[in-house]
C-alpha cells in the first residue's frame, strides 16, 4: 500500500479529495475511529512534574535593585522602566 | 558572611536615562525579620499577555515582578546536581534548555486568575516555577488539564515539613493554571521558560515543504515493542490493515491533546521532538505504522479565555474537511491528518 500527499495541496482546490473526505463513514468505520480516539484519549501521559530540592546554601537570599519602582507607571517591551515620579 | 550571587545582572541601572541613586538590598529568607514588603515594592507591577498586548488589571492579576537584570540569587535552583532539568527532560523525553524569566511576588490579596502562558515559540514547551522559601499563607497553585486538577500548596503551613526547601513544578505551556489569593505574607517564585533543544539526529524542520508531509516511518521489523502493546498503536494498526476501513482511501484528523505555540501560522512544520505528552505517543505510533502525517493548525476563538489567545482568531480552511467527532473538538486546537490511497 502506498501513500501520497498529492491531495493535500489545498483544501479549497481539491474537490476530489473533499468528496472522498466528506463521504460519510459507515457504522463500522465509525466504531473503528471511535476506538482509535478512545485509545488516544486513554493514553497515559503526565502534563506536569514536581518535587523539592534543598537550596544548599546556609542563608538563601535575593540580591536586588531597590529602584523607585513605585513611581513607574509603565514600561516598554524591552522592559526599561519609564519613570514619571 | 560573604555571599555570592550567581544569577541576574544588577548592573542594569546605569542604562536608565534619568538620574537615580543606585540602591541595592538583600532579602534573606532565613531571617525572621526579612523585609518582604521592601522587596515587593522594588518589583514592578506584573502585567499579563492578552493577544499581542500587555494588560494590567488588578482584578485579574495582582502581583509584582522583577526581571533578571535587576536581581541575583545566591543559589542556583536548577544546577545539575538538583536534577530538576534532567527530571523534566525525562518527562518530555527530549533535551531541554532553561531560560531564567523572572521572580513573581504576590503580596496580601495577590492572585492570578486562570490562564495559559503566552507561547514563546514553537520549541517553547513549558514553564518551571520554583517556590522561594518565603513566609506566606494561601496562594495555592492550581493546574488544570482535561478535567483534572492538581493543587500545590507552597505556603508556610503547606511546606511545614520542609520549610527551607525549594519546591518546584514544571507544566506544559498550554496547561491552564491559577494562583489563589495570598492571605498573608509574600509568595515569591522564580520562573524559567523551558525550551526543547533539538537533537542532531532528529529530522530538521523543512520550511520549504509547503504542507509538511512527514513520512519518516520506522523500518519494517524494527517496531518498538511498547507501541505494539499500546492500545493506541493497536487500534491504528488494526484499522490500517482492515480492508473495510476506508476502502477507497481517506483522511483522518486527530485532535491533539495539547496546544502549540505556532502563533497563527497556517502551514506549520512542528519537529517531532516538540510534541507533548500523549501527542508524542501518537506521533511515535504513527511513525511505527509507517503512516504519513502532517501537522495542521486549526484555531478557534477564545470566548471564555482572558489570557494569551493565539494571534489569529479564525478557523483555517481545513476546518471544513475534518473528520472529527464532537467529543474531540472541545479542547483541541490542532489536528493530525492521516491519509492513505
Amino acid at each position: 500500500m502506498s501513500y501520497s500527499d498529492s491531495e493535500h495541496s489545498d483544501a479549497s482546490s481539491t474537490s476530489e479529495s473533499e468528496d472522498r473526505v466528506r463521504a460519510p463513514l459507515t457504522d463500522e468505520e465509525t466504531k473503528i475511529v471511535e476506538a482509535m480516539l478512545d485509545a488516544f484519549k486513554a493514553t497515559d501521559s503526565a502534563y506536569c512534574c514536581s518535587g523539592r530540592v534543598p537550596a544548599e546554601v546556609e542563608r538563601p537570599g535575593i540580591f536586588y535593585a531597590t529602584t523607585p519602582a513605585t513611581f513607574a507607571t509603565k514600561w516598554t517591551k524591552d522592559e526599561t522602566p519609564i519613570f514619571t515620579g | 558572611m560573604k555571599r555570592q550571587f550567581s544569577l541576574g545582572n544588577p548592573n542594569y541601572l546605569p542604562a536608565l536615562k534619568l538620574p537615580h541613586i543606585f540602591l541595592h538590598s538583600i532579602l534573606d529568607f532565613t531571617n525572621p525579620e526579612a523585609d518582604y514588603s521592601t522587596f515587593h515594592d522594588a518589583c514592578l507591577p506584573a502585567h499579563y499577555g492578552h493577544g499581542k498586548d500587555l494588560v494590567y488589571d488588578e482584578t485579574y492579576r495582582l502581583a509584582r515582578e522583577i526581571h533578571p537584570k535587576a536581581f541575583g540569587l545566591n543559589f542556583d535552583p536548577i544546577k545539575p546536581s538538583n536534577e530538576i532539568l534532567s527530571g523534566i527532560a525525562r518527562l518530555i523525553d527530549i533535551p531541554i534548555t532553561a531560560e531564567l524569566y523572572k521572580i513573581n511576588s504576590y503580596g496580601p490579596r495577590g492572585m492570578f486568575r486562570a490562564h495559559q502562558d503566552t507561547p514563546r515559540g514553537e520549541n517553547h514547551l513549558g514553564t518551571l516555577v520554583v517556590a522561594l522559601p518565603s513566609s506566606f499563607e494561601g496562594g495555592e497553585f492550581i493546574l488544570r488539564k482535561s478535567g483534572e486538577e492538581m493543587t500545590f500548596d507552597w505556603s508556610s503551613s503547606g511546606r511545614k515539613d520542609h520549610p527551607h526547601d525549594l519546591h518546584w513544578v514544571f507544566f506544559y505551556a498550554d496547561i491552564e493554571h491559577e494562583i489563589l489569593p495570598v492571605k498573608t505574607g509574600y509568595r515569591l517564585t522564580v520562573s524559567y521558560h523551558i525550551f526543547g533543544s533539538r537533537t542532531t539526529d532528529s529530522d530538521p524542520p523543512n520550511s520549504d515543504t509547503k504542507f509538511a508531509m512527514q513520512t519518516n516511518g520506522l523500518p519494517k521489523g524494527n517496531l518498538d515493542l511498547q507501541f505494539k502493546l499500546t492500545p493506541l498503536f493497536s487500534s491504528l494498526i488494526s484499522a490500517y490493515k482492515d480492508p473495510k476501513f476506508l476502502p477507497n482511501g481517506g483522511r483522518l484528523a486527530f485532535g491533539l491533546d495539547h496546544e502549540y505555540g505556532v502563533a497563527g501560522k497556517d502551514n506549520v512544520v512542528l519537529p517531532d521532538d516538540y510534541y507533548k505528552g500523549k501527542d508524542a505517543v501518537l506521533v511515535q505510533a504513527l511513525k511505527a505504522t509507517r503512516l504519513s502525517y502532517q501537522f495542521k493548525a486549526v484555531y478557534r476563538e477564545y470566548r471564555n479565555r482572558e489570557c494569551s489567545p493565539p494571534d489569529k482568531f479564525a478557523t483555517t480552511s481545513y476546518g471544513r474537511v475534518l473528520l472529527l467527532w464532537d467529543k474531540f473538538t472541545g479542547y483541541a486546537h490542532y489536528f493530525h491528518f492521516l491519509q492513505r490511497n
